[in-house]
């Protein structure tokens, strides 16, 4: 299955990307840009995207996935990310992926969390024909907060396996048990550090202010599917009402959370969802 | 007290979706370390405070993100309890 490595042309530096080609060869059904996660989700769901990327080029579409300025491979530091340079990025790669294709393949926004808050946001301005959005952020503020606690989590709990383990050698606690880090100096332009990531100022900024429902319902846009995972079996509320604003239809999945650094979640019933969504059945 | 042990029941069966785990709620002990019997690390500990803002409406602020807090079904319970204002 052709997948090719690349650097897009963008705005503020080039992107780093992986092109997946339509396997087997022959013009594409869709051309799909993945919207990944942002921060510490990204890095662990980045094999399941690559994952879901090949199953979409195996249903016939052509599938782009990419680093956003300061993340991964592309340019920038991560200080410099926001969601407005998110938002360019998105536009420079669909950009991108449309010359790149030269086919007339409709164009998907495959978004993933934060990534999806991007596609429900960018999906008519792209002129996307359709939009799937798994587990969107709907209020940044939330989502924030959330990841400040998992930071949080994290270093309580080393901070108890180095209490455990200097009471069992008798030795001195290695660092501070209230923090079980030693403190570190953000580096200039940075807000906080969320799981050893630098925030910048802008993207805390600007995620506060993210409230995805707000507004009124779109007169028309992409055909959209939203896609929850979570136990419950009916729309969350922020869901339902993600689902009022932008016109879509909602699916529920009892999935394990990719974008959580588990072991070896299995996203196959997400696979198959958006390669039918996406490619066509 | 009583009100967070009437939350109980709720919250084993929370863990139990939350974790994925093969066991029966009512096998969940009141007072099971989670982190020992299950080997619940921070991130699977993070997926149930995820799961109790979801089904119970609350809110957790920055000092309630301790492992001590979370690691029992009891625990749990009186975090939610208290958060509810059960």
């Amino acid at each position: 299955m052709p997948e090719t490595p690349l650097y897009i042309p963008a705005t503020d530096g080039a992107l780093f990307g992986v092109l997946h080609e339509p396997d087997p060869p022959g013009p594409a059904r869709a051309a799909a840009l993945l919207l990944g996660p942002g921060l510490d989700e990204k890095r662990a769901a980045y094999g399941t995207l690559a994952r879901l990327a090949r199953t979409l080029a195996a249903g016939g579409c052509r599938a782009l996935r990419f680093d956003c300025r300061g993340t991964g491979d592309s340019a920038g530091d991560s200080v410099e990310t926001s969601l407005s340079s998110m938002e360019r990025d998105a536009a420079d790669a669909a950009a991108f992926l449309r010359a790149r294709a030269g086919d007339g393949a409709p164009l998907a926004l495959v978004g993933f969390r934060l990534g999806a808050s991007l596609a429900l946001r960018l999906g008519a301005a792209l002129g996307a024909a359709r939009v799937a959005a798994v587990a969107p952020v709907a209020g940044g503020s939330g989502w924030l907060r959330q990841e400040r606690g998992r930071s949080a989590l994290r270093r309580s709990m080393i901070a108890r396996e180095l209490a455990a383990a200097a009471a069992t050698s008798g030795a001195g606690a290695l660092s501070s048990p209230s923090t079980g880090e030693p403190a570190a100096a953000l580096p200039d332009g940075a807000a906080e550090d969320l799981g050893g990531l630098a925030v910048g100022a802008r993207l805390v900024e600007e995620l506060s202010a993210l409230d995805l429902s707000a507004g009124s319902p779109a007169a028309d846009g992409p055909e959209t599917l939203i896609v929850q995972v979570s136990p419950r079996r009916s729309p969350l509320p922020e869901v339902a009402r993600l689902a009022d604003r932008f016109r879509a239809r909602v699916e529920c999945l009892n999935i394990e959370p990719f974008w959580q650094p588990l072991e070896n979640p299995d996203p196959g019933p997400l696979a198959e969802l958006l390669r039918t969504f996406v490619c066509g059945g | 007290m009583s009100d967070s042990n009437a939350l109980l029941p709720q919250v084993k069966q929370l863990i139990v979706e939350r974790l994925f785990l093969d066991v029966a709620p009512e096998s969940i002990g009141d007072d099971d370390n989670l982190l020992e019997k299950f080997g619940v690390d921070s991130v699977r500990l993070f997926e149930i405070v995820v799961g109790l803002e979801e089904a119970f409406g609350v809110t957790f602020a920055d000092q309630d993100f301790s492992v001590d807090r979370f690691a029992t079904a009891r625990s749990i319970a009186g975090v939610v309890a208290e958060k509810s204002g059960a």
